[in-house]
């Protein structure tokens, strides 16, 4: 075992994967399910209003680092007791136009925050501070956060949340826009869409939930479930 | 606008071709890393993450294939933090069988045992290194592309691995098909 090439050789016989072309029978069908279930699911921007990953990795990559300098600089009320603002991490990072949607949780406490122009502003209230994490059950979605705010592009909303076991697309239908497609990262969920109809007035004679008529979600295994508007809301 | 709607047909194509030239190299990439059981979980992941971001899919094989890998790569560390996200990136290697009827030279199965062993005294990051040249056929700049370093980086990285698998292999005792012998030390990055 002197040269490269001998060691080279000598280690592809110890490779220690299974899989090989042509693919067992078995193997094959379980590709081709995979494949199936994959193109059901919608693409980004081919039909549903789908937040997307940002081509520049390096503005999300800014974005998160605004967002997370602006929670540092967050004054907490008193009233709402010690928290420790530094284990507010970005989770999740969306792209839609010029505005960069980065979703920021502890594991219980949560927070959206909006980029534009490089210029980082926190939306919606800390929620869930001092709470016990939720457990989302299997297949299931449960929403933790909301927030309404103006951007360059309008008003826009925004939920975020929990997805339970084996879910890998949730589809919100919004009263404003429709079927909109959430991202989900790490069993969190977090959507937005442009909402030109909010105002104070509406805003003040809305319920809970009246920005959603239902929650479809897929899971790992290719079936697709409603989840009821109360479900999301955990009431 | 509808739930059900999915890519256009080019946009299908595309993916199509991309999964029928890139599943077997992903399935066993995954499978050198995880336990079996979850290897085809992390390739619908990753899959998933290709059909939700397919404009930023190369559109060359090659460099498709390794930006597929390097998502499989992060869908495999995702869950492990600190310590364990180090022995995540551990590659496994092959246990060398010294009953195998295909293998019927002494010296080859010797030699083959001594490299089992060898490999498992590497660090994670050289068995890495090593795993995508040799086994996943990537070259230098894509491999280095997968590791989010650089090129001459990942030549480095490379060329002190096989030196510590040489090294660990040539130091072993004198291979007995029966026998383990398991130093404690690991090589270094």
């Amino acid at each position: 075992m002197t040269t490269t090439t001998d060691l080279s050789d000598l280690l592809r016989t110890l490779d220690p994967a299974r899989t090989s072309a042509p693919l067992d029978p078995a193997v094959g069908a379980r590709a081709q399910a995979l494949l199936d279930r994959t193109l059901a699911l919608p693409v980004s921007g081919a039909g549903t209003p789908s937040p997307r990953r940002g081509r520049s990795p390096r503005r999300l990559v800014a974005a998160e680092r605004s967002c997370a300098a602006e929670v540092r600089s967050m004054r907490v009320p008193d009233e709402m007791g010690p928290v420790d603002l530094s284990r507010m991490m970005p989770v999740l990072s969306d792209v839609r136009g010029p505005v960069v949607l980065v979703y920021l949780t502890d594991g219980v406490s949560e927070l959206s925050c909006y980029v534009e122009d490089g210029q980082a502003g926190l939306a919606g209230s800390m929620t869930n501070v001092g709470a016990r994490p939720t457990v989302v059950p299997r297949g299931s979605v449960r929403c933790s956060g909301g927030s309404i705010t103006r951007t360059g592009i309008g008003m826009v909303r925004a939920v975020t949340g929990t997805v339970g076991d084996g879910v890998v697309s949730v589809v919100l239908d919004t009263v404003a826009q429709g079927p909109v497609t959430a991202t989900v990262v790490d069993r969190h969920f977090a959507a937005w869409w442009p909402d030109e109809h909010v105002t104070d007035a509406a805003e003040d004679r809305a319920g809970p939930g009246d920005e959603l008529r239902g929650v479809t979600v897929t899971l790992r295994d290719g079936s697709v479930r409603d989840v009821p508007v109360e479900t999301l809301l955990g009431q | 606008m509808d739930i059900h709607d999915t890519g256009p047909p080019d946009l299908e194509r595309r993916f199509r071709d991309l999964f029928a030239s890139t599943y077997v190299d992903l399935l066993r990439f995954v499978e050198r890393r995880v336990h079996p059981s979850h290897a085809e979980d992390i390739v619908a992941d990753a899959y998933l993450v290709a059909w939700r971001r397919l404009a930023e899919v190369p559109t060359d094989h090659d460099d498709a294939r390794a930006w597929l890998v390097g998502v499989a790569r992060r869908t495999v560390m995702s869950g492990v933090r600190g310590e364990q996200r180090r022995a995540a990136l551990a590659v496994r290697v092959a246990e060398a069988d010294a009953t195998s009827a295909a293998v019927i030279d002494a010296d080859l199965v010797v030699r083959r045992l001594d490299l089992a062993r060898a490999w498992k005294q590497l660090s994670a990051v050289h068995q890495e290194a090593l795993a995508l040249a040799i086994w996943d056929g990537l070259d230098s700049p894509r491999a280095a592309a997968v590791l989010g370093i650089s090129p001459v980086a990942y030549r480095l990285r490379l060329s002190r691995g096989r030196r510590a698998l040489r090294a660990f292999a040539e130091r072993l005792p004198t291979a007995d098909p029966a026998t383990s012998v398991v130093p404690s030390t690991r090589s270094t990055p």
